[in-house]
């Protein structure tokens, strides 16, 4: 049922800007379902290294600036079937709007021209919607003041407004409530060469997001539903975000699901949608605020919540597929007709990366974020935003309450990233919930369960802890594992700290397994393990986009990397790591926010062969399996110069090898970086680098990954940094070398050894065809082996002349 | 105050009491709804069962009275992980809901524990008791299950719910307001009836369509209903929904078994045979249509679940007859099953139209 006239795919992938989310998981999947169904896949990115994958799968990549021009410009040249731009985040979007009309007929999937340019021109998106019926706010754009008073006595107070000059640039919105400050506002400027836009106020409003999936043939289905407890006016990633949206009931949850299936049928949009709400429940108003027709945080977010492989179906969709006839991989079929039904709540909670207050307003401040899960609102509140170990909430507490009354207020008036703190501290106080409710716009289910965490962390301080409460305290995620074991005594129960898996629960897809796991309260384990001796990942917190990467990329080949040497991969960390479908039925992913796995014995502990661990500060470092996976500096001489050398190196204690050398120069004021020169370097380097390592592994007796920053000082090598661990070049070595470090590490950790008396060709070994050339840290170049000898050669003769002069 | 729910079987799920305190016993059935509180507890096919919610936070969008499809509650019990203390409307909140209405409640229950074991052992008796000693097991496993549920929750006076326009019965099998409220909206002049009027009651009221509604337990348990339809279905077009249409299904000769893994949930897809064309709508039958006599019957299969491939909707060859297993009416779930309502007035409408043709034709 399929599109039969598409084989090539032209796919934007993503810009390399820090505002961007993270959809390399997506990404993967998406290219990895089009090569298993036989697609060719072309992508254009402007950093390759975000592929996650060497790039075997992609049958042309083209490393640009990920633009108009540039998508247009090979479109022209290479007339694929088909652009898809769902994975390629708002920018791929725009470049979709501009394409209009200028891409014959190949075809457009997912967003259609419509909805792309919809989701940037609001006149565009209120007109549709308009004329679909849908509920959309009220607005104006213009210069007559006559027309804007009209249009403001229709609507009424309060209103948002702001200026769009001539040069298409806009003022902030300002907030109006009556009409004195309306006539400040217009008398503010004068009005002849700027448009005025109003539209009618909804701050305050509860914040809802629907993700559906829909065909070709009109089919859709709801995969998901997202509220947030901030409301409206803060910005949707700086919000606490909820899954499923538990305050909705039947009527409204259907009316806004009907809604989004209109939606997304009145701009024909066959893929995903995810459709913004604003609703009131006092006057059961609710508005469509925006849509997204493309994967976004929202998606990523889902697919943690409820393991609905949400990329890859999309795709499917995207190319004809009927809803119901879905394919995981080649042969292996999925039944995407299904609304993924949790029994529990999965939390995303936005990180900062400094520890002040922040003002929340419409835009984005925040940095990460974590994603939480458990079986109430109270759960997942202590082990995400409350939970001491990831925001120092003691620390809050104890500045907050210090304030008096008045300055609490305050604090409740202007929305901090601390404000459920603040909520915490005036429960404490016994402020009105009504009135707090009123005020901060969040919803009072919110609020009683604030109530109820600090009522009964008050218990625990006051030390009135017995068996009935601290079995209580566990179903709350107020754990530490001290707690839980008190558990031990009750006579019910032996503990009640288990691991449940995150899976949707529904007649549909009961064969779809999946094993992602969340460590919670209840009276039974769902964790399945297999008899394979076992290699446990810790991660650590992320709050950096480089992080994520590193993290997604090193995660993906370990556990590629642990399951192809016959072990079981499990990953433990304070917060999920998707993998990409094809590794999410060999991979086991638990969560565990309090790191309470290792002390309650979820896992036995005699199955475990080996620990890497990706924190950069050891809990265990007596236990002999712990292996340390993140950089530590041991050397670090102040000495550049503007050639050097950066080699990873991997021994297994008594021998090594060097896979990957990566050559770095300076050129006319440009940084050049160049992958692999391994395989061009000359005789006496090697042997004089060789040498080098050799020295300064002289002490080392045990499996380790070496990092050498090695300058080039009167013709020779010093080494000036030594780093024992990986540090953050992993990414540009992996991609480069094809004699997989972490694999090879893997298969030490073992105990397999590496040959004695290997020739340097042998140490320096690497058979790679496609090489790296980074410029500026920032620009990136795939190459070839005749491109990378010359560019080589150029940059080394002018390093020669460099020096001769 | 600690409780326990007890299951047939002997297996114990500790939690808190909530709700009335008393000690009850009922057919323990899982719901995935995802929302709906209020009409799954005050739905009649719902009588004489304990239902477990797996949602969590239960009751945060709060009670609506509107949502009720019967005057009062029907269930035995309630079992719930997590409530919310307070509701997004200012409403009552769930346990304090659950305690004006004298049902008992427990929550803190592993649900998905619970949820589980059925799936893995099947439907069976649970009771919420204060103790759990081997004395309390013996009792749930002594005790029998009322068979007459349908007599329990059925109208026992006709009443009208009257309109201008098509002139519908309904069999009250344990009928949801929801059934009426469709109707309603499509000008149908109802009357709804007893479970165990007979054919000629009904035919006095000169129905244009005839409805047997949903309901629960068993439909071997109301042999007189399976008459009556067996009467009835030859002159006058017939819609089951439910419980209804296993007892169309059972007057054609056609059998019903119990679904391995039963249908509870408020969103599940349904797929029209006939045009790909997929529908969420909400279910909750424990039976479902033998497929074996199916094929041999008079039956066309009109809709199969997406999920596992069972029978939910039927129609005769060449009988205005037709029936679903799932529920059209929604309440809770999504209204994409709204048009069955509107199928049955276009069966009746064109069995109008032939019969006039008829009769000037005479």
């Amino acid at each position: 049922m399929e599109l039969n006239d598409i084989h090539t795919i032209l796919i934007i992938g993503p810009t390399t800007s820090d505002k961007n989310v993270d959809l390399s998981t997506a990404l993967y999947d998406t290219v990895d379902i089009l090569h298993q169904l036989g697609y060719k896949t072309w992508i254009i990115v402007e950093d390759p290294t975000l592929l996650l994958s060497s790039g075997v799968f992609f049958d042309r990549t083209i490393v640009e600036k990920v633009t108009g021009d540039n998508v247009l410009k090979f479109v022209q040249k290479f007339h694929p079937d088909a652009i898809l731009p769902i994975v390629g985040d708002r920018n791929a979007l725009g470049i979709i709007s501009s394409l209009n009309g200028k891409i014959g007929t190949t075809r457009v999937l997912g967003a259609t021209y419509a909805a792309s340019l919809a989701t940037f021109k609001r006149e565009l998106f209120i007109k549709r919607l308009n004329k679909a019926n849908l509920p959309v706010i009220n607005f104006i754009s213009s210069d007559d003041e006559t027309e804007i008073y009209d249009f403001i006595r229709s609507i009424g107070f309060p209103i948002i407004a702001r200026r769009r000059y001539s040069n298409r640039h806009s003022s902030g919105w300002t907030n109006i409530n009556n009409l004195f400050e309306l006539d400040n506002f217009m008398a503010l400027e004068d009005i002849d060469d700027t448009k005025i836009e109003i539209e009618r106020s909804i701050r305050g409003f509860s914040e809802y997001s629907f993700t559906i999936v829909r065909d070709r043939f009109d089919n859709s289905s709801l995969i998901g539903t997202i509220e947030d407890i901030e409301p409206i006016g803060i910005h949707h990633l700086d919000s606490n975000l909820i899954s499923p949206a538990i305050s909705l009931n039947d009527s409204k949850l259907q009316r806004l699901r009907n809604y989004s299936i209109k939606l997304a049928r009145a701009f024909n949009i066959v893929g995903v949608c995810t459709v913004h709400f604003a609703y009131n429940h006092v006057t059961n108003e609710c508005f469509i605020t925006e849509f997204i027709p493309r994967l976004s945080e929202e998606t990523k977010f889902l697919e943690y919540a409820t393991s609905y492989p949400v990329a890859t179906a999309v795709v499917e969709l995207c190319l004809g597929y009927h809803l119901d006839k879905l394919q995981l991989d080649a042969g292996n079929p999925f039944n995407g007709a299904t609304e993924p039904f949790v029994d529990h709540i999965t939390s995303r909670f936005p990180q900062w990366e400094t520890d002040e207050q922040k003002y929340l307003g419409p835009s984005k401040t925040s940095n990460s974020s974590i994603v939480v899960n458990g079986f109430s609102l109270e759960e997942v509140l202590n082990k995400g935003a409350l939970n001491d170990k990831l925001n120092n909430n003691f620390d809050r507490y104890n500045k907050l309450r210090k304030l008096d009354d008045d300055e609490l207020f305050e604090k409740i008036i202007h929305p901090t990233n601390w404000m459920l703190d603040v909520l915490l501290e005036a429960m404490r106080r016994n402020f009105e919930k009504p009135v707090l409710s009123e005020i901060t716009g969040i919803n009072l289910p919110y609020l009683a369960t604030l109530q109820n965490i600090i009522d009964n962390s008050l218990i625990i301080r006051e030390g009135e802890i017995d068996g009935n409460n601290v079995e209580r305290m566990v179903e709350m995620g107020v754990k530490g594992v001290g707690h839980s074991k008190l558990l031990l005594d009750s006579s019910d129960i032996v503990t009640k700290s288990v691991v449940k898996s995150k899976r949707a629960i529904s007649v549909a897809n009961n064969k779809y397994d999946s094993h992602n796991y969340f460590v919670t309260s209840g009276i039974t384990n769902e964790l399945e393990l297999s008899d394979r001796k076992k290699i446990v990942v810790r991660t650590p917190i992320i709050t950096s986009k480089t992080d994520i990467m590193i993290r997604q990329f090193v995660l993906f080949q370990l556990v590629k990397s642990i399951d192809q040497n016959g072990l079981e991969p499990i990953i433990v960390g304070r917060e999920p790591w998707n993998a990409p479908l094809a590794m999410r039925q060999k991979v086991i992913e638990i969560d565990d926010p309090h790191m309470e796995m290792k002390a309650l014995k979820l896992i036995p502990d005699d199955s475990i062969l080996n620990i890497i661990d990706l924190s950069k500060n050891l809990i265990d470092s007596g236990d002999d399996r712990v292996f340390q996976f993140s950089p530590q500096e041991i050397k670090n001489i102040d000495l550049t110069g503007d050639t050097s050398l950066r080699v990873m190196v991997i021994t297994d204690g008594n021998n090594f090898l060097a896979p990957s050398v990566i050559f770095r120069t300076k050129k006319d004021n440009h940084l050049y970086e160049v992958s692999s020169v391994n395989n061009f370097m000359t005789a006496k380097d090697r042997a004089e680098v060789a040498q080098l390592i050799k020295e300064e592994l002289a002490d080392e007796k045990k499996v380790a990954i070496y990092n050498f920053e090695m300058v080039e000082n009167n013709n020779h090598w010093l080494v000036t940094k030594k780093y024992r661990g990986m540090t953050n070049d992993i990414i540009r070595h992996e991609l480069a070398s094809s004699v997989h470090v972490l694999d090879t590490l893997v298969k030490l950790l073992l105990g397999n050894k590496i040959d004695e008396d290997l020739p340097l060709e042998k140490v320096f070994n690497n058979f790679d065809e496609d090489y790296l050339l980074t410029i500026d840290d920032k620009r990136y170049k795939l190459l070839d082996k005749t491109g990378i000898i010359d560019s080589l050669s150029d940059l080394r003769d002018h390093g020669k002349q460099k020096n001769h002069h | 105050m600690k409780r326990y729910l007890i299951l047939e079987d002997g297996t114990v799920f500790p939690g808190e009491g909530f709700g009335s305190s008393i000690i009850t016993t009922g057919q323990l059935v899982i719901s995935n709804n995802r929302t709906g509180i209020e009409q799954s507890v005050t739905d009649p096919n719902t009588e004489g069962q304990i239902i477990a919610f797996t949602i969590p936070s239960v009751g945060s969008s709060g009670i609506n009275r509107d949502f009720y499809e019967s005057i009062n509650s029907q269930c035995k019990g309630v079992v719930i992980g997590s409530s919310s203390l307070s509701t997004v409307d200012s409403s009552v909140s769930f346990e304090d809901w659950i305690t004006g209405l004298k049902i008992p409640g427990i929550k803190g229950v592993d649900v998905r524990a619970l949820s589980k074991h059925i799936s893995e052992h099947g439907e069976m008796k649970a009771s919420i008791m204060d103790t759990h000693d081997e004395h309390a097991i013996d009792q749930i496993k002594a005790l029998v299950l009322p068979p007459d549920l349908v007599k329990r929750v059925s109208t026992r006076q006709s009443y009208p719910n009257p309109n201008m326009g098509l002139k519908i019965v309904i069999v009250d099998l344990g009928l949801k307001y929801s059934i009426l409220r469709q109707l309603s909206y499509r000008d149908c002049n109802s009357i709804i009836v007893n479970y165990n009027s007979t054919a000629e009651e009904i035919e006095n009221l000169h129905p244009d369509g005839i409805i047997f509604s949903n309901g629960p337990g068993d439909p071997q348990d109301i042999p007189n209903a399976i008459k009556t339809i067996q009467i009835l279905q030859k002159k006058h077009p017939v819609l089951g929904i439910g419980l209804g249409n296993l007892l169309i299904a059972l007057a054609n000769d056609c059998k019903i078994e119990k679904l391995k893994e039963p249908h509870h949930e408020s969103s599940l897809a349904v797929k029209e045979v006939a045009s790909g064309k997929i529908d969420f709508v909400n279910h909750n039958h424990s039976y479902t249509l033998d497929q074996k006599y199916i094929g041999s019957s008079d039956f066309i299969v009109t809709n199969i679940c997406v999920a596992d491939g069972t029978i939910e909707g039927i129609r005769h060859e060449y009988l205005p007859i037709m029936g679903v297993l799932f529920e059209p009416e929604a309440a809770p779930g999504p209204t994409d099953g709204y048009y069955v309502f509107d199928e049955f007035i276009d069966l009746i409408e064109s069995v109008k139209k032939q019969e006039g043709a008829r009769d000037q034709w005479n």
